[in-house]
């Protein structure tokens, strides 16, 4: 009966001559007390909210009564509890912290199949994206993006797979293994690859038998891999530059309204922390509602071991605010004419250059720009036609 | 003068008299427990003995273990066995508290 149920009830003991007017003092301030008990001839016990106890102790000291707290609340004695057992708390917490720390790093870089300079210079591209061991996973871009920054970066390869075990990386290169130019071809003639004029032609072995602005269909002889006269014609391997006028439409069509999403580069980063359904903030609090618009990102970091993941998890999400914009229809031509000539040198070699450009039609019809292009083009032509010996 | 003409009242009216007058109402439930109100503070307060200021009387609760369960203002709650409640005057006997 004198153990009490309330959270904040303390139990309140009073000695003095007159404590019945200690007890009428406290109901006359509507001070509520509960389960009062003699405890002797000058003594009471009693039990009241600990919020109370200022007003108490100022009340019982009126009367000329002394008072002291016989138990704690149970919420006192929590914070007591608590207060002791702050370092053990929190070192249960640094220890998981660093737990989670350190299974997100990265313990091992390690790439097989590349050749010593390969091999270094993927270490070096590799440490400026930061995978290095000791860096962190989040840190880094995932996997997919790395694979192909990777292989668009290091040149000499053909093909990087990248798998991650855990804490490590594992990169498997294939490298680029170029056939060896050979010397000495075996006969052969040079022809025409397409239908062109002849800009220029310098045979470097066997003998031209065209001319400068000739005009030569797919397939025509350009350099003949036969040299010398009658007996002594000898076939070789025909080699040399010929750079022909090529010409090529380009049928583009844009839609007149466009809507084009951009991101303005402004972003903002919300982290939190996730332990079973509950969500807890730990930076940028109003980060989903600072932009009108947005692209968001999110990643999850969650600490797992053996194969079991744990209840709670980390979570970064980046809001990158959008812009978008309606092409107006005073740069649609010039839109269009860009986007043509990026097709056209999508489609031309890398050594091909373009010489003239001109509009040969134009056409606005639902809502869509319709046109169509010309090009003049400066490429090389010839393509190998071997020699059958013994014809 | 006041208090005639409550008493007056409360008698045509046939309304219970602590309604309006402060006229103790004493609820017994059983032997073990006591809920009086409109009490007008404790006086004394014993295990075996207990007496409370009320109206112009007092009233005095006998018996054993008693623990005053609740106490507000103007209702307390008693716990324990009890074995006899009786009024006394306190005017009559010349009164402790004077």
């Amino acid at each position: 009966m004198g153990e009490h149920k309330g959270w904040r009830s303390v139990r309140i003991r009073v000695a003095g001559e007159r404590v019945e007017d200690a007890v009428n003092e406290c109901i006359r301030c509507s001070l509520v007390l509960a389960d009062i008990k003699r405890i002797d001839s000058r003594c009471v016990e009693f039990s009241t909210t600990s919020s109370s106890l200022s007003m108490l102790e100022k009340l019982v000291n009126n009367v000329g009564c002394d008072m002291e707290v016989a138990s704690p609340s149970k919420a006192d004695r929590m914070k007591t509890v608590v207060s002791r057992r702050v370092g053990m708390a929190a070192g249960l917490g640094i220890f998981v912290l660093t737990l989670f720390l350190l299974s997100k790093m990265i313990w091992n870089v390690d790439i097989q199949g590349a050749s010593p300079p390969l091999e270094k210079e993927l270490e070096k591209h590799l440490e400026e994206m930061g995978v290095k061991p000791g860096g962190f996973q989040f840190l880094v871009p995932d996997v997919d993006t790395l694979q192909t920054m990777l292989m668009e970066e290091v040149e000499g390869t053909t093909w990087i797979g990248l798998h991650q075990h855990g804490t490590s990386f594992e990169f498997e290169v294939a490298e680029q293994s170029l056939p060896d130019e050979t010397d000495n071809p075996s006969p052969r003639h040079l022809t025409a690859s397409k239908t062109a004029v002849i800009q220029r032609i310098f045979a470097e072995k066997g003998k031209p038998v065209v001319q400068k602005n000739e005009l030569v269909h797919e397939g025509d002889l350009l350099i003949s891999g036969y040299i010398g006269e009658g007996e002594e014609t000898e076939a070789v391997g025909a080699a040399g530059e010929v750079w022909g006028e090529t010409w090529y439409k380009v049928t583009v069509s844009l839609p007149r309204e466009r809507l084009q999403e951009t991101l303005t580069g402004k972003e903002a980063s919300t982290f939190r922390l996730q332990a079973f359904q509950l969500n807890f903030p730990i930076w940028g609090f109003q980060a989903d509602g600072q932009f009108t618009d947005h692209v968001l990102n999110q990643k999850e970091y969650r600490l797992s071991a053996w194969n079991r993941s744990f209840p709670f998890s980390f979570h970064i999400e980046k809001y990158k605010e959008r812009r978008t914009t309606s092409q107006n229809t005073k740069d649609i031509i010039s839109q269009t004419k860009k986007a043509a000539n990026t097709k056209m040198n999508h489609y031309l070699p890398e050594d091909a250059r373009i010489m003239s450009e001109k509009i040969l039609h134009e056409d606005a019809r639902n809502g869509k720009v319709k046109l169509v292009m010309h090009y003049k083009v400066l490429e090389d032509i010839k393509s190998e036609t071997p020699i059958i010996q013994g014809e | 003068m006041l208090e005639q003409w409550k008493s007056w009242l409360t008698r045509k009216l046939t309304v219970p008299e602590d309604v309006i007058i402060d006229t103790p109402r004493l609820t017994m439930v059983g032997q073990h427990h006591l809920l009086v109100e409109n009490h007008h503070g404790v006086r004394s307060f014993f295990e075996d003995r207990i007496e409370l200021h009320v109206l112009d009387k007092e009233l005095i609760i006998k018996g054993e273990q008693f623990i005053i369960k609740k106490i507000y203002p103007e209702e307390l709650l008693i716990e324990g066995i009890i074995e006899e409640i009786a009024y006394k005057d306190s005017r009559k006997e010349g009164g402790i508290n004077g």
